[in-house]
C-alpha cells in the first residue's frame, strides 16, 4: 500500500512538473531566439505572454461573448492562431522601433530599451484593462483523469500535448524549411550570412514574430489552466522562463525546451519533495531558493547552460558586429 | 486646481466647524473616512451607523442636557488627507472624541497626533498593527485580522470534529499572522497540525504543494492568504482530489473569491468576516429596520460597527465627570456594555476582550452565516 501510494505522489508531481515545465519552454524559447541572434535579453517579453492572455481573453469576448466553459475545437484553433499573428505582429513592431534604430550603438542601449518596452506594455494594460484579475474561464474541459491514485484534468494533457507540438513544429521549421535555414544562418554568423545574400533584417523580424507568438500561445494556456490573468502576471513567468533559457544553454532551442521541463522539475521537487525528505524541515518556500541554487551549481561548471555553445572570443566579436 | 479645491472646501469646512464651536453649548465627535473615492459605500454607510447612535441619544434629551453632534470628515483613505484631518480634529477644543479612521494605513499614522492631544480614539480598522504602539487613548471595538485564526480553530473542533489540520501561508504579514493564530489555537484544543508550510503571495502554481498535502489527508486545510491565491488554492485542492473543508480569512470575501474558484468549487469553504448579516439576530433585524427608514437604504457591512464605536463613546461621556477628553478615554477603558456584534469590553491594550467574527460558508454562490447562528 506504502508503495501503491508513494507511486501515485511520485506520479501526480511529476504531472505537475510536467504541465508548469511546457509552459515555461514555450515562453523559454522567445528569450533564446533572439539572444541567440542579437545577443539581446528581450525583458519585453514576458510581457507579450501576458498580452497573449489578454488578448485572446478580449477575442473570446468579442467573437463569441461570455466564455462559460471549454470550447469548441476549431473556436479554439482560431483564437490561438489569430492570437499568435497578432502579438507576433506586435512583436515585429516592437523590434522595429524599440530595438533596430539601436542595434549598432552599445549592448546596454537596446537592454535598456527592452525594459522600457515592457514597462510601457504591463502599464499600458493596467491602465487599459484594470488592476483587477480577470477570471479565466477554462478552455479545455477540467475534467480529471485518475491514473495509479494521480490525478489530473484534460487541460493538463493539453497544455503539455499543444506545447509539445509546438516545440516540434518550431523544431522542424528550423531544421527543415528554407527560412529555418535562414535564422540558423544569421544565428550563426550575421556578417557571412549577409554576404551570401540573406536579408538579416528580414531574417531577425521573423524571429520576432515566432518568439512572441510562442509566448502568447503559452499566456493562454497558462491563463485558462490557473483561471485567472493579471496584468503583472509577466514579470515572475517572464523570469522563470528567462532562468529555464538560461538553464539549457540561452541560445539553443533544444536547450531552452530542455531548461523549461528541468525547472518544472526543479520547482516541483523542491517544493513537494523536499519537505518529505528533510521531514519537514526545509519547507516549499523554500522552492524558488533550491531551484536558484541547482541553476547556479550548473553555472559554475557548464558557464554555457546545459545545452549551450561555449563562448569563445570569435562568436562573441561576431554577433557584435551587426 | 482639484487640490485648491479641497484646501478650499476644507478651509470652509474648518471655519464652519469653529463658529459652529463658538456659538453653543453642542458636543462635538469628529468621525473620519473615506466619503469619496472607491470605497465611499464603505465610508459612508458606516458613517450613517454611527449617526444612528448618537440621534438615539439627541432623542433622549443629549449628555447631561447637551446636544451631540457628528462632525464628518472625509480622508479619502489617504495617510495624508488622515493626518490633517487628525490636527484640525485636535485643534477643535469643542471636540471630545473622535471616531476615526477607517483604513489601517490612515489610522496608524493619524493615532500619533490624537495621542499627542490626549484625544479619545475609537477605531474601525483591523490591521494588528494599529494597536502596536500602546496608545492609551486607542480603542479598537472591532476583532483585528489575527483574530480571524482562533475562531476558526474552536469551529473545526467543536463543530466539524476536526483532528488534523494543514495549514498553508502566503509568507505575508496578514497571512502568516492569522495563520499562526490558527495554528497555536487548534493545537491548544488537541488537534494535530499535519504541516505548515509557506507560499509565495504572488504564487498561482500549488499543485506540488497540494499534492504533499493529500498524503497527509488532514481534516481541515487553512490558507492564510490574499486573492488570487486563496480561490487558486481552494481550485487546484478539488481538482487534485483533496476533500479536506477549507477555510479562509476575510480577503476571500468576496463574490471574485467564489468566481475564479468556481461556484461547485467554492462550495463548503468557511471564510471569516468580521460583520454580521443583517438578518442573523433580532438586535441586528431592529437595527437594519430603523437604518432602512433614516437612510432609506439598506445598512453597509460596517454600518453596525458605526453605532457601535459611537454608542460606547456616548456611554463614556455619559458617565465622565467633569466632560473632557482625559475622562472620557478613563470611561471607555471601562467600557462594559452590549453592543450589536456582541459585548464590547476592552484589555489594557484597547482591544476586545471576545472579538466577534463571522464565519461564512459558500453555497449556492453565496457565503451564508454558519457561525454565530442564534
Amino acid at each position: 500500500l506504502l508503495i501503491d501510494v508513494m507511486t501515485a505522489f511520485l506520479l501526480q508531481q511529476l504531472i505537475n512538473a510536467l504541465t508548469v515545465g511546457s509552459i515555461y519552454a514555450l515562453i523559454a524559447l522567445g528569450y533564446t531566439m533572439v539572444y541567440g541572434v542579437l545577443k539581446l535579453i528581450n525583458f519585453a517579453h514576458s510581457e507579450l505572454f501576458m498580452l497573449g492572455a489578454y488578448g485572446a481573453f478580449f477575442l473570446m469576448a468579442v467573437l463569441i461573448g461570455p466564455v462559460g466553459g471549454p470550447l469548441p475545437a476549431l473556436i479554439v484553433t482560431l483564437v490561438f492562431f489569430a492570437t499568435f499573428v497578432l502579438i507576433g505582429l506586435l512583436g515585429v513592431a516592437i523590434e522595429r522601433t524599440a530595438y533596430r534604430p539601436l542595434r549598432h550603438s552599445s549592448r546596454l542601449a537596446p537592454m535598456l530599451s527592452a525594459l522600457g518596452m515592457a514597462i510601457i506594455l504591463q502599464n499600458a494594460v493596467m491602465l487599459l484593462a484594470g488592476r483587477k484579475p480577470i477570471v479565466y474561464a477554462p478552455i479545455f474541459s477540467a475534467n480529471p483523469i485518475d491514473l495509479a491514485g494521480a490525478v489530473f484534468t484534460e487541460n493538463q494533457v493539453m497544455i503539455v500535448v499543444i506545447a509539445v507540438c509546438l516545440m516540434l513544429l518550431l523544431t522542424w521549421f528550423i531544421h527543415g524549411t528554407r527560412l529555418g535555414i535562414r535564422i540558423r544562418a544569421v544565428s550563426e554568423n550575421g556578417v557571412t550570412a549577409q554576404l551570401l545574400g540573406i536579408n538579416i533584417d528580414r531574417t531577425i523580424s521573423l524571429i520576432f514574430f515566432i518568439g512572441p507568438g510562442l509566448g502568447a500561445l503559452a499566456g493562454i494556456l497558462y491563463a485558462s489552466y490557473y483561471g485567472v490573468a493579471t496584468f503583472s502576471m509577466g514579470f515572475i513567468v517572464g523570469m522563470k522562463a528567462f532562468t529555464a533559457a538560461i538553464l539549457g544553454g540561452i541560445g539553443s532551442i533544444p536547450g531552452a525546451m530542455l531548461g523549461g521541463f528541468l525547472l518544472g522539475l526543479l520547482e516541483v521537487f523542491g517544493a513537494g519533495l523536499l519537505p518529505i525528505l528533510t521531514s519537514g524541515s526545509i519547507g516549499p518556500e523554500y522552492r524558488d531558493i533550491f531551484a536558484f541554487a541547482i541553476l547556479i551549481v550548473v553555472l559554475v561548471f557548464r558557464p554555457a547552460g546545459l545545452l549551450g555553445e561555449a563562448i569563445s572570443e570569435e562568436s562573441l566579436v561576431y554577433k557584435r558586429d551587426f | 486646481m482639484k487640490n485648491l479645491g479641497r484646501i478650499v472646501a476644507a478651509t470652509a469646512l474648518a471655519l464652519g466647524v469653529s463658529t459652529y464651536a463658538a456659538r453653543g453649548q453642542d458636543i462635538k465627535i469628529g468621525m473620519s473616512g473615506p466619503t469619496s473615492g472607491a470605497e465611499a459605500y464603505f465610508g459612508n454607510t458606516w458613517m450613517n451607523g454611527a449617526e444612528m447612535a448618537i440621534k438615539e441619544v439627541n432623542e433622549a434629551g443629549g449628555i447631561a442636557g447637551r446636544k451631540v453632534v457628528l462632525v464628518r470628515q472625509d480622508d479619502q483613505g489617504d495617510p495624508k488627507q488622515g493626518t490633517l484631518v487628525a490636527q484640525r480634529f485636535c485643534d477643535d477644543d469643542g471636540m471630545q472624541a473622535v471616531i476615526a479612521h477607517f483604513n489601517s494605513g490612515v489610522t496608524i499614522p493619524a493615532s500619533d497626533v490624537y495621542n499627542r492631544c490626549a484625544m479619545p480614539q475609537v477605531t474601525n480598522s483591523s490591521n494588528p498593527k494599529v494597536t502596536a504602539a500602546g496608545y492609551k487613548n486607542l480603542f479598537r471595538p472591532i476583532a483585528n485580522d489575527y483574530m480571524q485564526g482562533g475562531i476558526p480553530a474552536d469551529y473545526a473542533v467543536d463543530v466539524l470534529k476536526a483532528k488534523t489540520t494543514a495549514i498553508v501561508h502566503d509568507k505575508q504579514a496578514f497571512g502568516q499572522g492569522v495563520s499562526d493564530v490558527f495554528k497555536t489555537q487548534f493545537e491548544k484544543r488537541g488537534g494535530k497540525v499535519t504541516s505548515y508550510s509557506g507560499v509565495s503571495a504572488t504564487d498561482v502554481d500549488f499543485s506540488a504543494v497540494i499534492t504533499k498535502l493529500k498524503t497527509e489527508n488532514p481534516d481541515v486545510v487553512f490558507y492564510g492568504g490574499t486573492m488570487p491565491g486563496v480561490a487558486l488554492f481552494v481550485k487546484q485542492m478539488r481538482a487534485l482530489g483533496m476533500k479536506s473543508t477549507f477555510f479562509a480569512a476575510d480577503p476571500a470575501f468576496l463574490p471574485d473569491f467564489i468566481k475564479t474558484a468556481g461556484e461547485s468549487v467554492a462550495a463548503g469553504s468557511i471564510v471569516s468576516f468580521q460583520a454580521p448579516p443583517y438578518d442573523s439576530t433580532s438586535a441586528l433585524r431592529e437595527f437594519a429596520k430603523k437604518y432602512q427608514e433614516l437612510w432609506k437604504d439598506a445598512p453597509g457591512s460596517y454600518s453596525a460597527y458605526g453605532y457601535n464605536e459611537a454608542k460606547i463613546i456616548l456611554e463614556a461621556m455619559a458617565r465622565a465627570k467633569p466632560l473632557g477628553r482625559e475622562t472620557i478615554v478613563a470611561e471607555l477603558q471601562k467600557t462594559n456594555t452590549k453592543g450589536l456584534t456582541g459585548t464590547i469590553e476592552f484589555t489594557d491594550k484597547g482591544e476586545l476582550k471576545e472579538p466577534a467574527v463571522f464565519l461564512y460558508k459558500v453555497a449556492d454562490g453565496k457565503f451564508v452565516l454558519s457561525f454565530p447562528t442564534e
